[in-house]
C-alpha cells in the first residue's frame, strides 16, 4: 500500500507514506477538562491557517469538545527528503469516551500537556498527568521518553484577580521529575500557544529523526 | 464488476476506524465490504480518494449506515477495487466520520452487534434490579435443519428443569430467559436472543440426562425446532473424543450456572475448597496442552481484584487446559486449576480435535461457540456476583 508503520522499540509510530513522500505523525493535547486544550487548537487553527490543510473536525463530547486537524509545519525542514504532516488532536477527558481515547492515543508521537493555572484546579492537573502516564503505558509508551511539553495556561487570569498558582509551584507539582520544557500561556489571547506547539513539533521531529537513523 | 479483494482482514485485529484511517492516509479508492456472522447482510462502504462517500447497512444508507457499522464488534472486512457510483452522499471527511462515530459508540447511541448485547452501561439500575445482557448466536442460516417453527407467548415455559427431553431450539425472534429453579426460588441466569440455542447437544447423546434449567419466553418469541434426526446422524459421525469435548463444554456451562446461583444465595463467599489440593495451572500460565480428567477432581479458582473466587469442580470426563475454540474466562488465562491428591489426567491431541472442529457441520460449531460464550458471560456474572 506504500504505507509503512515504523514502530521500532515500540515508541515511534509515525506513518511513512512512500508514494506521497510524506511522514505522518501525531501530536496530542492532553490535560484536565476545561484547561484550554480546545482553545489552544482553535488559536493554532486560526493563527497558522496557511499551515493547516483541510478543515477542523470538532466533535461535541461532554466536558471538552474533541478537535482534530492536519498541520504542515513550515521551516522545520524535511526528514530523509520527506515532508512532515502532523495530525493534531485533543483527547476527551471523560472516561466513558474510551473508543475515542483509544483512537487518539494509539501511535501518538508527541504530547502537549496543558495544565490549568487556577489554584482550584491543582488536584485536577495532578490526576490528569497521572492519567496520561497510565494511558501511555497502556499503549507501550513511557511518559519519560515520549516528546512532551508542558504548558501552564490561563496566566492572564492573575490580572483579573483570580487566584492562580505560581509557576514555581506548578513546576514543583508537575515537572519536578519530568524536567521537560514548559511554557506560560494564555490560550484565549494566543500568548505562548505557538511557542508550545513549536517546541513539541521540534522535539517530535528530532525523535523521529533519531529513530530513522537508528533503524538504518 | 466484482474483482479480487486487495486487502482482507479481521475486525478484531484492525477495526473499522483503523481501516478507514489506513485507506485515508493513502487516498485509496474502492469498496469496503464488512461481513459478520451476527448480521444477515454485509455492510458496504464506497471510498473515494480516501474518504467514505456512501454506505449501505441493512436498510440504512449514507452516514447512518456507516455509523451503524462501527457497532460491529466482530467480523471480517475486504477492500476491492470494484467500480461504484461516485455520488457523494457522505460529506464529512474520514476523520470527522470516525470521531463522530466513536463518540456515538461511547455514548451508547450505536447498537453493538456481536454475541453479547448489553442493555446499558450498568447491569443494575437505581432500584437494584438486574438487567442481564442478552447473549445471541450467529445469524441462523442452517434452514435445512429446521423441522418446524413454534411460537410462545410471554411467560410461557419452553423447557421444565428436571424433565427429560432432547428437543433443541434456535431462537428466531424475541428473548428467552434461562431460569434455575432452586429451593430459595427461581433465579434468571441468562437471557438469550436471536441465533441462540435452547437445549443442549448432550441431551441428545445422553437421553437419560434431565434438563438442567428451565427456559421461559420473556416476551413473545418465535423458535425454530431443530430436526434432531438430522443432527443425531451428524453427531454419530464425530469421534468419541470430540463428543467428550462437547460434553465438557456443556458441563462447564451447567457447573458455572450452578455456582453463580450458589454465590447469589450465600451471604459470604464460601470457598468449599478441600485443604489438600495443589495448584496445577496458575492463572496466566502459558499452557498449550489440553487434558481430560480421568480420576479425581480439579477445582477452578479465579483471582479477580485481589479476591479468590471458587468457580466450580471439574470431574472425570471434563477437560482442563487450553482449548482454542473455547472463548471462556477460565484457565489458563483467567483462572487457576487446583488438583485433588488423586487427580489423574490424560493428555489430548488438541490439533486433531481442532481439525475435527474445523470440518464439523456449521450448526454444531455454532452451538459449541454459543455455549462457550454463555460460559464466559455467566462466569463474569458469577465472579462479580451480579445475579
Amino acid at each position: 500500500m506504500g504505507v509503512a508503520h515504523l514502530s521500532q522499540r515500540g515508541k515511534f509510530m509515525a506513518i511513512f507514506n512512500i508514494q506521497k513522500r510524506e511522514i505522518e505523525c501525531k501530536i496530542v493535547y492532553y490535560g484536565p477538562g476545561r484547561c484550554g486544550k480546545t482553545t489552544n487548537l482553535e488559536y493554532v487553527f486560526k493563527a497558522f491557517k496557511r499551515q493547516v490543510t483541510g478543515e477542523m473536525v470538532s466533535v461535541d463530547t461532554e466536558g471538552d469538545s474533541t478537535l482534530f486537524f492536519d498541520f504542515l509545519p513550515m521551516g522545520l525542514g524535511k526528514i530523509n527528503g520527506c515532508d512532515v504532516r502532523v495530525q493534531i488532536f485533543t483527547v476527551p477527558g471523560q472516561q466513558k469516551y474510551s473508543s475515542t481515547r483509544k483512537l487518539v492515543l494509539k501511535g501518538l508521537d508527541g504530547v502537549v500537556f496543558v495544565a490549568d493555572s487556577l489554584a482550584v484546579r491543582r488536584e485536577k492537573n495532578l490526576i490528569s498527568l497521572k492519567d496520561l502516564q497510565q494511558n501511555l503505558k497502556e499503549y507501550g509508551q513511557s511518559i519519560t521518553r515520549i516528546p512532551l511539553v508542558l504548558q501552564y495556561n490561563k496566566r492572564d487570569l492573575a490580572d483579573e484577580g483570580v487566584p492562580i498558582m505560581s509557576v514555581e509551584q506548578m513546576e514543583r507539582d508537575l515537572n519536578r521529575q519530568l524536567k521537560v520544557t514548559s511554557f506560560e500561556a494564555s490560550a484565549t489571547k494566543g500568548t505562548g500557544v505557538g511557542k508550545t506547539l513549536q517546541e513539541c513539533l521540534k522535539l517530535t521531529l528530532i525523535s523521529l529523526h533519531k529513530e530513522l537513523q537508528w533503524s538504518k | 464488476m466484482s474483482t479480487q479483494p486487495v486487502l482482507t482482514g479481521n475486525l478484531n485485529f484492525i477495526d473499522l476506524a483503523d481501516l478507514l484511517q489506513l485507506l485515508n492516509a493513502d487516498g485509496k479508492t474502492g469498496v469496503v465490504t464488512l461481513t459478520s456472522r451476527y448480521v444477515e447482510k454485509p455492510g458496504i462502504i464506497h471510498v473515494l480518494d480516501g474518504n467514505p462517500i456512501h454506505a449501505f447497512c441493512d436498510e440504512k444508507k449514507g452516514e447512518e449506515a456507516l455509523y451503524a457499522m462501527f457497532g460491529w464488534g466482530e467480523g471480517n472486512f475486504e477492500f476491492t477495487l470494484d467500480d461504484f457510483s461516485h455520488d457523494r452522499v457522505i460529506m464529512k471527511t474520514a476523520m470527522a466520520v470516525i470521531l463522530d462515530a466513536l463518540k456515538l459508540v461511547d455514548e451508547g447511541e450505536i447498537q453493538k452487534i456481536g454475541p453479547v448485547q448489553h442493555t446499558g452501561d450498568k447491569m443494575r439500575d437505581e432500584s437494584g434490579r438486574i438487567h442481564l445482557p442478552v447473549v445471541r448466536g450467529p445469524a441462523f442460516s442452517d434452514y435445512m435443519y429446521l423441522a418446524d417453527e413454534e411460537s410462545f407467548r410471554a411467560g410461557e415455559r419452553i423447557i421444565e428443569q428436571g424433565r427429560h427431553g432432547n428437543w433443541l431450539w434456535v431462537v428466531l425472534e424475541g428473548v428467552v430467559k434461562i431460569v434455575k429453579n432452586t429451593p430459595k426460588g427461581d433465579v434468571v441466569i441468562s437471557r438469550v436472543g436471536s441465533g441462540a440455542f435452547v437445549g443442549s447437544l448432550s441431551s441428545m447423546t445422553r437421553p437419560d440426562h434431565p434438563r438442567s434449567a428451565s427456559a421461559m419466553a420473556e416476551g413473545d418469541v418465535l423458535l425454530g425446532v431443530i430436526d434432531t434426526r438430522q443432527l443425531m446422524s451428524e453427531l454419530a459421525g464425530l469421534s468419541e473424543e470430540f463428543l467428550n469435548l462437547i460434553r465438557g463444554i456443556e458441563n462447564r456451562l451447567s457447573m458455572i450456572s450452578d455456582r453463580a446461583v450458589e454465590l447469589k444465595h450465600s451471604e459470604t463467599i464460601p470457598s468449599n475448597l478441600p485443604l489438600d489440593i495443589k495448584p496445577v495451572i496458575h492463572q496466566g500460565d502459558h499452557v498449550t496442552k489440553l487434558f481430560f480428567v480421568e480420576t479425581g477432581h480439579a477445582y477452578l479458582v479465579q483471582k479477580i481484584n485481589g479476591q479468590k473466587i471458587f468457580l466450580g469442580t471439574l470431574e472425570p470426563g471434563d477437560f482442563i487446559g487450553r482449548l482454542p475454540i473455547f472463548k471462556h474466562k477460565h484457565e489458563p488465562d483467567m483462572a487457576s486449576i487446583f488438583a485433588s491428591p488423586d487427580l489423574k489426567l490424560s493428555i489430548q491431541d488438541s490439533d486433531a480435535l481442532m481439525a475435527e472442529y474445523e470440518k464439523a457441520p456449521n450448526l454444531i460449531k455454532n452451538i459449541i461457540e454459543f455455549t462457550s460464550i454463555c460460559v464466559s458471560v455467566i462466569t463474569d456474572l458469577a465472579s462479580r456476583n451480579i445475579l
